[in-house]
C-alpha cells in the first residue's frame, strides 16, 4: 500500500471553510501529527512547492502530515483586507493565524487520532507555530525554517531597523556600483536612497550601537524591562513565547545563511536574550544552511534543509 | 455554490483541481490556466476570487494545477509546454464530464498561463472563448527574464555571477537543470518556451478573444500585446490598470477590480 494523499476541508470557528491536503503514510510509525503552516501568503504549497516536498518526505517517514490554507489565503474561504503585504505579515507575526491552527489541530485529532503535534513552517509559518504552542499544550515540537522574530510594517522607514549584516551587504553593493554609469546617473538625479547610502557607509565607523532614546516607544518598554533591545522592531511576543516553549519542548531552528531573518535572530534576539535561554540549550538546535537564501531556492539547499529536518525528526520523534 | 477539491487522473498524472459549481449552472464553463512558477503563488488569490465571481454569476469554473505544480503529481522539471497543454485539455475533459449540458468552455489564463491557454484553444473545438491576461506573446523574452532570476539569486548569495545566461543554457544542453526561484527547468522546456510565439498562430483559434495588457498607470498603451491583433480574427484588446500582482509587490492583491470589471463586461456578465 502506498502513502495516500487526499484533499480535505473543514470549517474553522468563524464558519469559514478551510482547504488542505492530508498525507497519510501506508505504515504510521509515529504517534505525532505533523502540521505544516502557511508561510506568509504563499498558502499550503509554499515557494517552489517546498511544503509538498516536505510533506512527502515526512509522510514517507511514517508521519501523518497536514497542510492547510488559513482563512483568506490559498483556496480557503474568507478574505484578508489589509492594503499592504507587510501589514498582512505583521498581523501574522502577532498571531493572526493561531486560531485557525488550533482549529486545524482539533480537526486532525478528531480525524486521525493524533493528539500530540509537531508544527513546522517557513517564516510566517514558524512564528505561527511558536505562538500557537504558547496557547495549545498539544504542541510538543517545532520545526522552524527561517523563524522571524521581528515585526514587519508598511509604516516604517525601511532603513531604520537594518541589522549590521544587512548594512554590510548594502554597502558592498553600493561600493561595487560606484563606477557604474547607471548608478552614478541615479545618484546625481536624486533617485538614490541617500539615507540608506549614508547609513550603510558610516555603519563600520560606529563601534557601539546607538544609545537608547530617552523616551522609548511603547513597544520598546516591555523589551527594555526584560533586558532586551530598545528602539528595536523585535516582536514583543517572541522572547517570552520562545523561552517558555524551549523550557519544556524541543525546537529545530534552520536558518539560511544569506537570509536577513538569520541576522535578525542573532542580532535582535540572541545577543540580548542568549543568556536567558542557556539553561535550555538541550532543547533547541540551531542549524545554518550555508549560502542559502530565504526560500532555499537552489536544490542543494533544499536537500540539506530536508536532510537536517528528517534527521531531527527521526532522532526525537521517529 | 459548491467548491469541491478533487484529483483527476490517468496513467500519466494525478492533477489537483477545484470545481466551483453554482446551483443552476449556465452552459458556459471556464477553465483557469495559471502562470509559471512563483507567479502562480503570487496571483493565486486573484484567480480564486475571479472564479468565485464567475460562479456567483452562474458559471461553472475549474481551477487546477498542471503536473509538477501546486498539489498535482510529478516533478516540475519534467513538465514541458506540451504536458501543460495536455493538462489543460484534461481539465476541459473533466469540466465537461462533471457538468452536464455545457455548450462551450472559455479558457482564462494569466501570463504564461495565457499563452498555454492560447495553444490549448488551437485544436479544441469545445473552447469558444479565450481570455488572455497579460499574455507572454514571445516566449524567448520570457525565458530570458526567468534565467535572470537565477542570476539575481547568485548575486544575492555569492556576491558574484558564477554562471551567466549563456552558461546556464549550456548547462541545460549538457543535460543539467537550471534553477529558477527554486524550480528546476530542463532543456526541452527551455527550447519549447523559447520558440513560443503567439503571433504565429495565424488565427487558428477563431472564437472570441480578449487580450488585456496590465499597466500600472493608465495611458501606457498596449505595446506588449499589440502583435496579437493580427493573429486572431475576433480579438478585443484592452488596457487595464492594476499593479503586477503576479510578482512580489508592496500591495496585497486578493482581487483585481479593474481587470475583473473589464473582463466581466467583455463576457457580458453583470
Amino acid at each position: 500500500m502506498n502513502n495516500a494523499i487526499e484533499p480535505i476541508t473543514f470549517e474553522n470557528r468563524n464558519g469559514r471553510r478551510l482547504f488542505g491536503m492530508l498525507h497519510t503514510p501506508a505504515a504510521k510509525r509515529s504517534q505525532y501529527g505533523l502540521v505544516i503552516l502557511s508561510p506568509g501568503i504563499k498558502s499550503r504549497v509554499a515557494p517552489h512547492r517546498m511544503y509538498v516536498k516536505m510533506a512527502e518526505r515526512f509522510c514517507a517517514m511514517g508521519f501523518v502530515v497536514l497542510r492547510v490554507d488559513p482563512e483568506g489565503l490559498g483556496d480557503s474561504e474568507g478574505e484578508i483586507m489589509e492594503k499592504w503585504t507587510a501589514d498582512v505579515y505583521c498581523s501574522m507575526e502577532l498571531g493572526r493565524l493561531v486560531d485557525d491552527t488550533v482549529d486545524t489541530l482539533d480537526w486532525m485529532q478528531q480525524q486521525t487520532g493524533c493528539d500530540r503535534f509537531i508544527l513546522a513552517g517557513l517564516c510566517g509559518g514558524a512564528i505561527t507555530a511558536l505562538l500557537t504552542a504558547d496557547r495549545d499544550a498539544r504542541v510538543d515540537a517545532i520545526l522552524s525554517l527561517g523563524m522571524t522574530c521581528i515585526l514587519a510594517s508598511s509604516n516604517i522607514d525601511p532603513a531604520k531597523y537594518l541589522t549590521t549584516k544587512q548594512l554590510d551587504s548594502i554597502r558592498e553593493k553600493y561600493l561595487k556600483k560606484i563606477l557604474n554609469p547607471e548608478a552614478l546617473l541615479r545618484f546625481v538625479t536624486f533617485k538614490s536612497d541617500y539615507r540608506l547610502l549614508i547609513k550603510s557607509l558610516i555603519a563600520p565607523l560606529k563601534k557601539k550601537p546607538a544609545p537608547p532614546p530617552a523616551n522609548p516607544a511603547p513597544d520598546d518598554k516591555d523589551a527594555a524591562a526584560a533586558g532586551g533591545p530598545m528602539n528595536s522592531n523585535l516582536n514583543p511576543h517572541f522572547p517570552k513565547a520562545f523561552e517558555k516553549f524551549i523550557s519544556q519542548n524541543k525546537i529545530l531552528l534552520i536558518f539560511s545563511e544569506a537570509d536577513r531573518l538569520y541576522w535578525e535572530f542573532e542580532e535582535k534576539y540572541l545577543q540580548h536574550y542568549g543568556d536567558a535561554i542557556k539553561p535550555y540549550q538541550a532543547n533547541y538546535d540551531i542549524q545554518i544552511v550555508a549560502d542559502a537564501n530565504h526560500i532555499f531556492s537552489f536544490r542543494k539547499w533544499q536537500d540539506e534543509m530536508l536532510a537536517i529536518s528528517s534527521q531531527w525528526l527521526e532522532r526525537h520523534y521517529g | 455554490m459548491q467548491e469541491k477539491p478533487f484529483f483527476f487522473e490517468d496513467e500519466a498524472k494525478r492533477l489537483f483541481g477545484i470545481l466551483h459549481l453554482p446551483p443552476a449552472p449556465k452552459p458556459q464553463g471556464y477553465v483557469f490556466c495559471h502562470p509559471f512558477a512563483e507567479e502562480k503563488l503570487w496571483s493565486h488569490r486573484v484567480f480564486v476570487n475571479f472564479a468565485r465571481r464567475l460562479c456567483r454569476a452562474g458559471h461553472p469554473v475549474l481551477r487546477f494545477d498542471y503536473r509538477g505544480h501546486g498539489d498535482s503529481s510529478g516533478d516540475f522539471e519534467d513538465a514541458t509546454v506540451e504536458t501543460r497543454v495536455a493538462d489543460i485539455q484534461s481539465a476541459i475533459d473533466t469540466l465537461c464530464a462533471k457538468v452536464e449540458g455545457l455548450a462551450g468552455v472559455g479558457l482564462i489564463g494569466l501570463r504564461f498561463g495565457a499563452s498555454l491557454a492560447a495553444l490549448a484553444a488551437e485544436n479544441d473545438t469545445r473552447v469558444n472563448a479565450l481570455v488572455l491576461w497579460e499574455p507572454v506573446v514571445k516566449g524567448a523574452q520570457h525565458i530570458k527574464e526567468m534565467l535572470r532570476i537565477n542570476i539575481t539569486t547568485q548575486t544575492a548569495v555569492y556576491k558574484e555571477v558564477r554562471y551567466n545566461t549563456q552558461a546556464l543554457i549550456e548547462q541545460m544542453r549538457a543535460g543539467q537543470s537550471v534553477n529558477i526561484d527554486g524550480y528546476e527547468i530542463k532543456l526541452p522546456f527551455y527550447e519549447q518556451i523559447a520558440a513560443l510565439d503567439l503571433t504565429k498562430t495565424n488565427g487558428r483559434f477563431e472564437g472570441n478573444v480578449l487580450a488585456a495588457q496590465i499597466n500600472k498607470k493608465a495611458g501606457l498603451g498596449m505595446r506588449r500585446i499589440q502583435a496579437l491583433e493580427k493573429a486572431y480574427p475576433q480579438i478585443t484588446m484592452i488596457e487595464v490598470v492594476e499593479m503586477p500582482f503576479w510578482k512580489e509587490i508592496r500591495e496585497y492583491y486578493a482581487t483585481a477590480d479593474d481587470l475583473f470589471a473589464r473582463t466581466l463586461a467583455w463576457m457580458e456578465i453583470e
